[in-house]
């Protein structure tokens, strides 16, 4: 990696802040109860009849965010932590989906109007990352790897001082079968 | 009844087949008579007769069960009731599980997902039930279900390895009740 001969003082704190560890966790862990619906009648014509039973386990899942990363200076590839599937239990057929939904540009923390490109990408490093899904069939612990990508010309480019980015991650449930 | 009379003279013939004929209808009448009624006659020795009235009361009941239950992971209850019990003295009306239970379970299937199922336990205070378990029973005229009977309970549903950690969804399932007037043992309960 070829470093600029331009004495930096970028302290190498550049931080790429990303909202606080978002572990959502929908209501779930018990079955719900209610009463007896309305009543049948067995009689002497009527001898056998039915009662239907039924139950429900609400879907849930935590999944974890990094809260704040830190990138190397003159680092062209840097992990900034990985989003973790962390628990699950969903219904059939439904997933949980987290968006990458607004990233801000990374910017001086004094003069805001000097910004370094960067592209926030998977675990190929070269694709910019924009969602993952999750579904029943995704064991427990899970990661998706982020990277923080800025080219060795942006680096060189950059004027010295303390860089800031927050990254906002949206997480969504889906069930296809609702209202069935 | 024909007959034939000259003047004076009575026809024997005559007389004698109407005779016959009066003790034939008599006879019949008599005999009749023995299956229907009795007949007293003056200068028979007993004057009195007996005439028995009978009524058979045909056995009813209307007994209640819910048309849906949902359970939960804890205990859910479950009453059978009765708005209407006429029954004879050595009878009940018994409610028993005819379908739906297994191993004293019920048996719920995950909704889009039925390959995948979770069992409740079916118990009757603190005893498994199966299919000759009368859950609930009444006597004669008696609304109220006869002690330890009437009240079931669903357990906690568990998966087929018993784990109750299930997995998310809905789920159904039935369990099917049937009556009958049962003749019990003269002691009665």
């Amino acid at each position: 990696m070829k470093k600029s001969i331009k004495q930096r003082l970028v302290s190498g704190l550049l931080c790429t802040a990303v909202p606080l560890c978002i572990a959502v966790m929908l209501p779930g862990g018990t079955l719900t109860a209610r009463a007896e619906e309305q009543d049948q009648q067995l009689t002497t014509e009527q001898k056998e009849g039915a009662t239907q039973l039924s139950a429900r386990k609400d879907a849930s899942y935590i999944v974890v965010i990094p809260r704040q990363a830190q990138i190397a200076f003159d680092n062209t590839s840097t992990s900034i932590g990985s989003l973790v599937y962390e628990e699950g239990n969903l219904e059939p057929d439904s997933y949980v989906t987290v968006t990458l939904s607004n990233q801000t540009s990374l910017a001086h923390t004094i003069k805001d109007s000097y910004t370094i490109p960067f592209m926030i990408c998977g675990e190929d490093k070269t694709t910019a990352f924009t969602s993952v899904i999750y579904d029943e069939s995704t064991k427990t612990g899970t990661k998706t790897p982020l990277t923080a990508e800025i080219t060795q010309a942006d680096w060189e480019a950059a004027k010295a001082g303390s860089y800031q980015a927050t990254l906002t991650f949206q997480i969504s449930y889906m069930n296809p079968h609702e209202g069935e | 009844m024909k007959t034939e009379a000259k003047k004076g003279k009575r026809s024997r013939p005559a007389v004698g087949f109407a005779a016959a004929i009066l003790l034939v209808c008599s006879l019949s009448m008599t005999a009749f008579a023995a299956d229907e009624s009795t007949s007293i006659g003056k200068g028979e020795s007993e004057q009195t007769a007996s005439t028995s009235l009978s009524y058979n009361v045909t056995p009813d009941y209307t007994v209640v069960i819910p048309r849906a239950v949902k359970l939960s992971s804890k205990d859910i209850t479950m009453q059978i009731t009765a708005t209407k019990i006429n029954a004879e003295p050595n009878y009940q009306v018994q409610v028993k599980v005819s379908g739906g239970l297994t191993e004293g379970k019920v048996k719920l299937a995950r909704t889009n997902d039925t390959g995948y199922e979770i069992y409740a336990p079916l118990k009757l205070g603190n005893s498994s039930i199966d299919s000759n378990t009368a859950v609930a029973a009444f006597k004669e005229h008696d609304t109220t279900a006869l002690p330890g009977t009437g009240t079931l309970t669903f357990g906690a549903p568990a998966d087929a390895d018993g784990s109750a950690d299930i997995k998310a969804g809905d789920y159904t399932g039935t369990v099917t009740f049937q009556v009958a007037y049962t003749l019990v043992a003269s002691t009665g309960e």
